[in-house]
């Protein structure tokens, strides 16, 4: 068999989502992991604990948005990071209250960080919001993928 | 031989805009038309904006698309959708007004990770409310796809 051959049935990745929304999780600056209940597509993902785990060594991209709710004016930071057992990436910062739409509703932006994962290496995503009661929480637009890529 | 493919030949596009004016702000749902296409490769994109897949597989999808003429009153919302035809995924609803510069601009970036299969298409739509039609996107606005595996 020649180089530049992959198997697609081996080569790890995951899609995972929210399909029954989370209330009440931050907006006081709890750092939460998110855990979502459903994988779409793929493996490797625990819907109990919101953690990958790599069945291969190799450079993974993790791709995540969030689909905040509950977001008010007062939400100042919100900050998320992408925990590998490798190391952790803080991967946004910014004003969530700014940027909500007034429904309080806050999608993206986007998160896309190529990590090195060994097998059985573990990665999962946190995120805090400040700035009100713990009143922010997550609706089904979230999104977490990942996918090994070389 | 099945779920083998070659690297050499993934598909992919990388695509920027021509200057649109006038094409959303008080609600229109916008296709972005990625008429100016660098690099294809087995996965096709029409005059409309809508990309065919013709290798099925788990595509990556980097959208960058730049908002023009983005003022204070057009700060409700803006809602960036990636419609495939397994799944719409939303990778961004935001006060873009808040995020906009000095020059009206305003360039929200969205990743997916999604699943073609052969035949599938896939399109960015954008609808941005608050205001007039007046809102238009940037020649910098750029779509990049490829084909993971």
């Amino acid at each position: 068999m020649s180089n530049n051959i992959i198997n697609q049935g081996a080569t790890p990745f995951c899609i995972a989502t929210i399909t029954s929304p989370l209330s009440n999780l931050t907006g006081d600056g709890t750092i939460e992991t998110l855990i979502c209940d459903t994988v779409l597509l793929g493996s490797g993902y625990n819907t109990s604990t919101g953690v990958f785990t790599a069945p291969l060594s190799g450079d993974y991209l993790a791709v995540v948005t969030f689909d905040f709710t509950g977001v008010s004016s007062t939400n100042t930071p919100c900050i998320s990071k992408i925990v590998a057992t490798s190391g952790i990436f803080q991967d946004k910062e910014f004003n969530s209250g700014n940027s909500r739409l007034s429904t309080g509703q806050l999608i993206g932006p986007s998160s896309l960080v190529p990590v090195y994962m060994d097998l059985g290496d573990e990665l999962s995503v946190t995120f805090q919001i400040f700035g009100t009661p713990k009143v922010v929480g997550l609706g089904t637009s979230t999104i977490f993928s990942i996918m090994r890529f070389a | 031989m099945t779920n083998l493919c070659n690297t050499n030949i993934q598909p992919y596009i990388l695509s920027s805009l021509a200057l649109v004016n006038n094409v959303t702000g008080n609600g229109t749902v916008y296709t972005t038309l990625w008429d100016l296409v660098h690099y294809q490769n087995n996965l096709t994109i029409s005059g409309s904006g809508v990309m065919t897949c013709n290798v099925g597989g788990i595509f990556l999808f980097c959208i960058r698309p730049e908002a023009s003429n983005v003022t204070s009153s057009s700060a409700s919302s803006a809602i960036y959708n990636l419609v495939t035809t397994l799944r719409t995924i939303k990778f961004s609803a935001m006060n873009i007004g808040a995020w906009r510069s000095q020059a009206s601009l305003a360039q929200l970036s969205g990743y997916a990770i999604a699943q073609l299969q052969t035949g599938d298409t896939a399109y960015i739509t954008i609808q941005i409310s608050g205001t007039t039609q007046t809102i238009g996107l940037n020649s910098v606005s750029q779509l990049s796809v490829m084909r993971i595996f």
